[in-house]
């Protein structure tokens, strides 16, 4: 049983990294290039940048958290991969709110 | 606002996995995890309180709360790095029979806490630089010392 929850943790951290990283790629690919008679808006580039780099430190600075807590245990309860998938379904709407956060600062002028 | 609301989801679960993982490690009522709720979790419940202001704030001043937005993360990062550390290494020392926590630490003013911390943490980075056993045992009761001056 404890082999099998070892392993369960393994995968866990395993999956967990996955989408994290996964998430900050999504917010990369997400950058809004917008052009303006043929040149790049750099203000609208600059500002969405800026978003970003509040939710990569906001992701990164949980993903650290993430792998000082699991790497401190060698195994799970059933309960905490049920709060971990939950916590990343969550972590994952992070590039959309990120996304309407870019949206809605792009319109200030 | 959206966002920050996101923000405070993600870190009550992660509390949430956080106890858990805690319970699993350490007996419920064990001084460890008494330790790890009391110092370590703390920063959390700061986190927390912080993103509800900013929930607030972000509603009438934006621009303040993305500023806020950045650097209460890199804020938590560091603070939390530094309390990892002291807590892993605290709690080896425990285990070990070198470090003897007070019965409660709920017992402790936030000021004391904050020095207990503090001298933890100098005494675990000279402990680590130490050459041989013998002064690293030295390290560790001159921290005896110190602690028992405190009471």
């Amino acid at each position: 049983m404890g082999e099998i929850k070892k392993r369960m943790k393994d995968r866990l951290d395993a999956f967990s990294d996955a989408i994290i990283a996964i998430i900050i790629t999504v917010m990369v690919l997400e950058l809004p290039i917008e052009k303006i008679g043929g040149s790049v808006d750099y203000l609208v580039l600059f500002r969405a940048i800026g978003i970003y780099a509040v939710s990569f430190c906001f992701v990164g600075n949980l993903w650290y958290q993430h792998a000082q807590v699991f790497n401190d245990t060698e195994r799970v309860a059933n309960k905490t991969v049920v709060m971990d998938l939950i916590f990343l379904f969550f972590m994952s709407l992070v590039p959309t709110f990120t996304k309407l956060m870019t949206d809605d600062t792009s319109k200030l002028r | 606002m959206l966002y920050g609301t996101l923000s405070l989801i993600l870190l009550v679960v992660f509390r949430i996995i956080v106890s858990q993982i805690a319970e699993v490690k350490y007996s419920k009522h064990s001084k460890q995890h008494e330790v790890f709720n009391y110092i370590f979790a703390r920063n959390f419940n700061y986190s927390i309180a912080a993103y509800v202001i900013l929930i607030v704030l972000a509603f009438f001043f934006p621009r303040i709360a993305l500023v806020l937005f950045i650097i209460i993360p890199i804020w938590s990062f560091v603070e939390n790095s530094h309390e990892h550390g002291t807590l892993s290494l605290a709690t080896r020392g425990m285990e070990e029979g070198r470090i003897q926590v007070p019965e409660s630490v709920k017992n402790l003013s936030p000021d004391q806490r904050k020095a207990l911390r503090a001298k933890l943490a100098s005494t675990i980075k000279a402990s680590r630089g130490a050459k041989d056993e013998s002064q690293k045992r030295e390290i560790w009761s001159q921290f005896a010392e110190w602690a028992a001056d405190q009471r």
